[in-house]
């Protein structure tokens, strides 16, 4: 521990404000860390429910009425310049089991969107698991040469669900953790810059668009089909997964379009592509990536929030 | 050193606007491997025997067990554990040492004692309090040890007050343990519950005289076997909560709920009294809680495990709103279990009491119930002691005949071990 230079004024516990010697590292009077960024009692938001204070809350729940607080994951945003990706909690779960991941590598962009399924054990870990193995796999493979996408793909999501594999169950539980998963590389052709190239693999029911405009109209191009059977999705990843071997599917697109990743908890409410169309020229103001996704994520927390939402956007 | 670690078993959804959280808190006390830094705790055993007039009776087949028993308790007794015979009557008398003191087991004082115990006798009457502060005076004077007291009686608290029974028990709260043992069929099981039940204890019959060496060593070992006391499950729960019940509902039920005792607004103790490693116990707990909007996670307890008033965290119980009725409806296998042998000793309770008062019918539907449960959920040995009382048709459907002449010492046995529960059968 480096000690911090005094100028003028002998040092206050930055705790409970009584002075101390110069160069003391703990208060005397409250036993605090004298370094304001060392440990000791941090400031932060008071409860959400009943407004006790911050020093009340262990573990993430409020002391006093016991309310869990906000996660980290309850609303995230990442920002890798031309690719973006948000999720959220939505309004109606109490955590959220969604999970992204993104990446790049020269100029090929790498997103992953993972939707835990509620009702098995630990979802939340197998999705952020997941996404992570399969995005991780990818920038490897792609860094090191590999020039078979959809054998990268195949390894990333093979990757992933050792991941989702490995997470553990409940004793008496429901059973073994399961996600979705959607991933897609975008990159500009190699020969003709007039085209953009995407490669999809995904199990279950997150969905990839390619999102363009033709004579000035918004139109939008799903890229996946859904791996569901009367409402319940018949691929996915997990320890008790029978089919884990994903749907590939590679396209060319005119460049100008940007690539969308979601989970349902949009696309529940804008479910065909035309339907998303309208949405996105009702957003139109929104051109940034990231100002479109956040306003995605609020269409859908308007409409009910009733499912964890996650949107990734990449602009090759 | 004996560490604690817990498990929950819970639906932790509820409904929009549910407000009841059930939890079934697995506890287990495990050997930490560190070498213990402190010596161990001391371990104190009193033997409080009956040498009432009664106990002459049946030839003398009693009082010879007594001494047998009483013999075969001390054997069990490790060198280091201090240890005293109380002979009960209408008064407690220090039968070994004589001095009215405990005295450290070794080969020399177990001898003594033994024979002491070899010359004991049947006279006068029974006051099972006196026993009690006997055990009390010798034991006040060591309050940190792990202590247990071995109380047997083959009758009525006839020669006191109730009321004096009761004031010997709450003061022997906290300070002991005992574990009451009933002799024959002339003893009154309500009275020694009483006992267990304040004293952290059990009770049970002895049937026959012949069993008796058996479970006084049995019960000797048991204690030898402890290594940390003064331990309490505590319970943090949110503002505005309310703890409806805390049972021990495995080795057997034992409501807890009203052992309360406040640590401050928001957490309580039950005391758990000592544990020896590997030991493992489960408790169910029920409470209310403010409700919360859908999508909404508040804590329901903080389940806390605290020896001599040290307390470590060691689960959490959940409760999470949902609009998904998928989620809300889910049966917990463990709460559904301790919830089903909850009612299996109430409906013995219910079908033994009503079987004395004369309504055959009540007792007939009660009891048939009861084997429908046993037999689902595999008390094999309730559903043997069910079979001695009744005459069972289908155990399916819970068809009983009741039998007519039914052994005194059965229905008792039945009464006093209608509390003993099973585990839920755990796949692998």
């Amino acid at each position: 521990m480096s000690e911090q230079p005094t100028i003028g004024a002998s040092p206050v516990c930055p705790s409970c404000a009584e002075p101390g010697a110069d160069g003391a590292q703990w208060c005397e009077a409250c036993g605090a860390s004298m370094s304001a960024d060392g440990p000791g009692p941090v400031n932060g938001p008071p409860c959400i429910d009943c407004g006790a204070d911050h020093s009340m809350i262990l573990d993430g729940y409020c002391g006093e009425c016991g309310r869990k607080q906000p996660g980290e994951r309850d609303h995230l945003t990442e920002s890798l310049g031309s690719i973006i990706a948000v999720t959220d909690r939505g309004k109606r779960h109490h955590q959220n089991e969604d999970a992204f991941a993104i990446g790049s590598t020269g100029n090929r962009l790498i997103a992953v969107v993972c939707d835990g399924v509620s009702t098995t054990d630990n979802p939340q870990d197998a999705s952020l698991a997941a996404a992570n193995a399969a995005r991780d796999s990818l920038v490897a493979m792609l860094d090191e040469g590999e020039t078979d996408i959809e054998a990268a793909l195949a390894a990333a999501i093979a990757s992933a669900q050792r991941a989702a594999a490995g997470i553990a169950s409940i004793p008496g539980g429901e059973g073994p953790a399961s996600t979705t998963i959607v991933a897609t590389v975008v990159a500009p052709d190699a020969a003709d810059d007039t085209l953009v190239r995407t490669w999809t693999a995904w199990l279950g029911d997150s969905r990839a668009y390619w999102l363009h405009e033709v004579d000035g109209a918004r139109v939008v191009t799903q890229l996946t089909e859904d791996h569901v059977w009367e409402q319940s999705i018949t691929r996915w990843l997990g320890a008790d997964a029978t089919n884990t071997t994903p749907e590939l599917q590679a396209f060319e697109h005119d460049a100008g379009g940007s690539l969308l990743l979601c989970s349902d908890g949009l696309w529940k409410y804008v479910p065909t592509e035309a339907d998303l169309a309208a949405l996105l020229e009702e957003q139109g103001s929104a051109e940034l990536p990231l100002a479109l996704a956040e306003s995605l994520v609020e269409f859908a927390n308007e409409s009910g929030g009733h499912d964890n939402t996650t949107i990734v956007i990449a602009v090759p | 050193m004996t560490q604690f670690n817990a498990s929950v078993f819970q639906n932790e959804y509820l409904p929009e606007g549910g407000d009841v959280i059930d939890a079934v808190v697995t506890v287990a006390a495990v050997d930490g491997g560190e070498a213990p830094v402190q010596q161990a705790a001391q371990i104190v055993e009193v033997i409080a025997v009956d040498v009432s007039g009664s106990m002459n009776e049946d030839g003398g087949a009693k009082i010879r067990a007594a001494r047998t028993a009483t013999m075969a308790a001390i054997d069990a007794l490790r060198d280091g554990v201090l240890f005293a015979v109380i002979a009960g009557n209408h008064q407690a008398k220090a039968l070994y040492p004589p001095t009215g003191q405990l005295i450290e087991a070794n080969a020399q004082t177990r001898a003594e004692a033994k024979d002491a115990a070899s010359r004991i006798h049947g006279d006068g009457g029974t006051a099972i309090g006196s026993w009690l502060r006997g055990a009390k005076a010798l034991i006040e004077g060591h309050r940190d040890s792990i202590a247990h007291v071995i109380l047997l009686t083959d009758g009525r608290n006839e020669h006191e007050k109730p009321w004096e029974l009761d004031a010997a028990i709450a003061d022997a709260v906290g300070l002991f343990e005992c574990d009451c043992r009933g002799l024959g069929v002339n003893w009154e099981p309500d009275e020694l519950r009483k006992i267990s039940n304040a004293l952290l204890g059990t009770t049970d019959i002895i049937p026959r005289p012949e069993d008796m060496d058996a479970e006084f060593r049995a019960l000797t070992e048991q204690t030898m076997s402890k290594q940390v006391t003064n331990v309490a499950l505590r319970l943090w729960t949110p503002k505005g909560s309310e703890i409806q019940f805390v049972k021990q509902v495995s080795p057997n039920l034992e409501d807890m709920t009203d052992k309360a005792q406040a640590v401050d607004a928001l957490s309580r103790d039950y005391p758990l009294g000592s544990w020896g490693d590997g030991e493992s116990r489960d408790y169910h707990v029920r409470i209310k809680i403010p409700t919360g909007a859908v999508g909404d996670e508040r804590l329901a307890a903080r389940v806390m495990l605290a020896v001599n008033g040290q307390a470590e965290p060691v689960a959490l119980v959940r409760a999470i709103w949902t609009s998904d009725d998928a989620l809300s409806t889910r049966i917990n296998r463990e709460v559904a279990h301790y919830t089903g042998q909850a009612e299996l000793a109430d409906a013995i309770h219910d079908g033994l009491a009503a079987r004395q008062a004369g309504d055959e019918e009540s007792a007939t539907l009660k009891l048939g119930r009861a084997v429908q449960i046993a037999h689902e959920a595999g008390n094999e040995g309730t559903v043997r002691l069910l079979k001695k009382v009744v005459d069972v048709e289908d155990p399916k459907t819970g068809t009983v005949r009741l039998k007519r002449a039914v052994e005194a010492a059965d229905e008792m046995a039945l009464d006093v071990r209608s509390t003993r529960t099973v585990r839920v059968e755990r796949k692998s």
